[in-house]
């Protein structure tokens, strides 16, 4: 397991360093103690797993995690600040408080390496080949979500954001439709027009309307028309 | 520790005191007394002492019925008009008949009248007269319970009103950070492998700290000289965190160091300090204390490297506004606490606090 150690002090950092020394299967990539240093070494090293310190000059955390293409597993680290906690409690994998006791970093470990072996097994269904793990992260107000690509349902275009419908959520992100679709699987996820996105996985069932056009109802009850055009790629991609 | 708040002590607001029964037995007896007099003037039965008894049967009976009503109601605890309603209008009709059934029985039996029924049309006269004199009392007494009431809930409010004022005192007393609190303690836990001198330091450091916090809960102002020996140790204990990131500069008037203020006060400029200025700066910052007395006002300046908009959002605000307050409430409109930007890319706070510091506590 391949970690980088975000924190902006130096005392903080080397004491997660020694207590990560009791898990000889963390092999400890690198430390950086600013945003800018942690989003180059994140970009050198693709981590598996990142310890993220909330509160760091430069930006924070979450700005950090904004600017990933490619959400590693984060587990946050804080000394005592109520309302990150309350948004780790939503996105994170999992949040240490400083200073860390060693039995919870052991756990929290234990809770990594099950969510990597999930994640890479599904990115290798997914994307042949890379080892990235196909997450997101997105804010929205107060609230915040590490999303699996996967797991969303549909995107939609608005101007330069991007609109996620996932679980009951359907956040903005700052990123052009197109961008995304860059780094979205053909096999999984279908454009049906211009403006959005749909995942295949998540169509309850296609209906035929007028003129060979179809109508897809998704699992979060949205329905989505398709063109002529579209629906007759859709009927080839579906085997329909 | 409870703020003891003087003269507002739950006993003193019970309805029923020992001052609220004095006036009712003395309005009782003069009441009943005056009637008895009118009774006994204005009859037109001739005078004498039978006509004393009847008139002192009769009041009697009225004190007793009406006394035996208050109690009722106390021991039933109605206190709300509408509850009293109903049990008044029957007493209204049942003290008069005792009224005059007493008076009947002792005029009959010892002083051998004739039986009412011969003489109807007077005792429906005085029957009318005990309703009217009943209904009056009646009147008189929910008027005086509902004026009392009013008066309690008033007092209520008040007492109310200053609990939530000193608790709010107590709650913007600042206190050390926790977020502060548990850095410190990573950083002790890093040093304790590291530096082992270092560590010891710190917990040493630590302590005093904490110590001079929880004093500063119990007090309401200290000397300068004290309170900067407190930031001096917070301070040093941020450069444990921050490292070569901060650099602390001081600047102080020997002639304020004998001033007072409110504990704390100068800790949380500092902490403001550090919070939006180096916490927030990679390449980390100056934090520098100035404090001079100007015109007899103690003056002190906290200005660190920082933007405006950092210090003046989110919990900073808040902490700057309590502190705001806490300043208000013991100096009145005298303090002040202000953030300008003296130079590009600087925050200073400047506090003023006068220099005949009446403290809320000291007289």
């Amino acid at each position: 397991m391949k970690a980088l150690i975000v924190d902006d002090e130096r005392l903080a950092r080397g004491a997660l360093r020694r207590l990560l020394k009791a898990h000889p299967y963390v092999e400890i990539l690198g430390e950086a103690g600013n945003s800018d240093e942690a989003l180059r070494a994140i970009r050198k090293f693709c981590p598996d797993l990142l310890f993220l310190d909330v509160e760091m000059p430069g930006c924070n955390g979450f700005e950090l995690l904004e600017k990933l293409d490619d959400v590693p597993v984060v587990v946050f680290t804080t000394a005592y600040d109520e309302y990150a906690v309350r948004a780790f409690e939503i996105s994170a994998l999992d949040y240490l408080v400083k200073p860390i006791a060693p039995d919870r970093l052991g756990a929290s470990l234990a809770r990594v390496q099950k969510a990597l072996a999930t994640l890479s097994q599904e990115s290798a269904v997914n994307a042949p080949g890379g080892s990235a793990l196909h997450q997101v992260f997105v804010r929205d107000g107060d609230r915040c979500w590490i999303v699996r690509l996967t797991d969303i349902v549909l995107m939609e275009s608005v101007g330069n954001y991007t609109r996620l419908h996932f679980g009951d959520n359907a956040p903005l992100i700052y990123r052009s439709l197109a961008a995304i679709e860059e780094r979205l699987s053909p096999t999984v996820f279908f454009r049906t027009s211009r403006f959005q996105i749909i995942n295949l996985r998540c169509i309850e069932n296609v209906e035929n309307e007028m003129e060979g056009r179809l109508v897809v109802k998704l699992s979060n009850r949205t329905r989505v028309e398709i063109s002529r055009r579209q629906s007759r790629r859709l009927r080839e991609l579906l085997s329909l | 520790m409870q703020p003891q708040i003087p003269g507002t002590k739950k006993a003193e607001l019970s309805s029923e005191g020992f001052a609220g029964d004095r006036a009712y037995y003395i309005s009782q007896l003069c009441g009943w007394g005056l009637y008895g007099v009118l009774q006994y003037l204005l009859s037109p039965a001739p005078r004498g002492p039978q006509a004393v008894l009847l008139a002192v049967i009769w009041c009697g009976a009225g004190l007793l019925g009406t006394h035996i009503l208050r109690t009722y109601a106390n021991r039933k605890r109605w206190h709300a008009i509408p509850q009293l309603l109903i049990p008044f209008a029957i007493a209204t009709l049942v003290i008069p008949t005792a009224m005059n059934a007493a008076r009947t029985a002792v005029g009959v039996l010892l002083l051998h009248q004739s039986f009412p029924q011969e003489r109807p049309w007077i005792a429906v006269a005085h029957f009318v007269q005990a309703c009217l004199v009943i209904s009056v009392w009646c009147a008189v007494f929910l008027s005086a319970k509902e004026a009392r009431r009013r008066r309690l809930a008033e007092m209520e409010a008040l007492r109310l009103a200053l609990v939530a004022q000193v608790s709010q005192f107590h709650a913007l007393r600042s206190q050390l950070n926790p977020h502060f609190l548990f850095n410190c303690l990573n950083s002790l836990r890093e040093l304790i492998d590291e530096d082992r001198d270092r560590a010891k330091q710190v917990v040493s450091l630590l302590s005093e700290l904490l110590r001079y916090t929880l004093r500063a809960g119990r007090i309401e102002t200290v000397s300068l000289s004290e309170e900067l020996q407190a930031v001096k140790d917070y301070l040093s204990l941020e450069k444990v965190r921050f490292e070569e990131r901060l650099r602390v500069s001081f600047d102080i008037d020997p002639e304020s160091l004998e001033t007072k203020l409110p504990p704390m006060l100068l800790q949380t400029l500092a902490e403001n300090g550090v919070k939006h200025g180096v916490a927030r700066l990679s390449a980390g910052g100056d934090l520098a204390i100035v404090t001079h007395v100007v015109e007899g006002n103690l003056r002190v300046e906290v200005t660190n490297t920082g933007t405006l908009s950092a210090a003046t959002e989110g919990s900073s605000a808040v902490g700057l506004d309590n502190a705001r307050e806490r300043l208000r409430l013991i100096y009145g409109e005298g303090a002040s606490l202000t953030l300008t930007i003296p130079e590009h890319g600087k925050v200073r706070a400047a506090v003023v606090i006068p220099a005949r510091s009446n403290g809320m506590g000291s007289s």
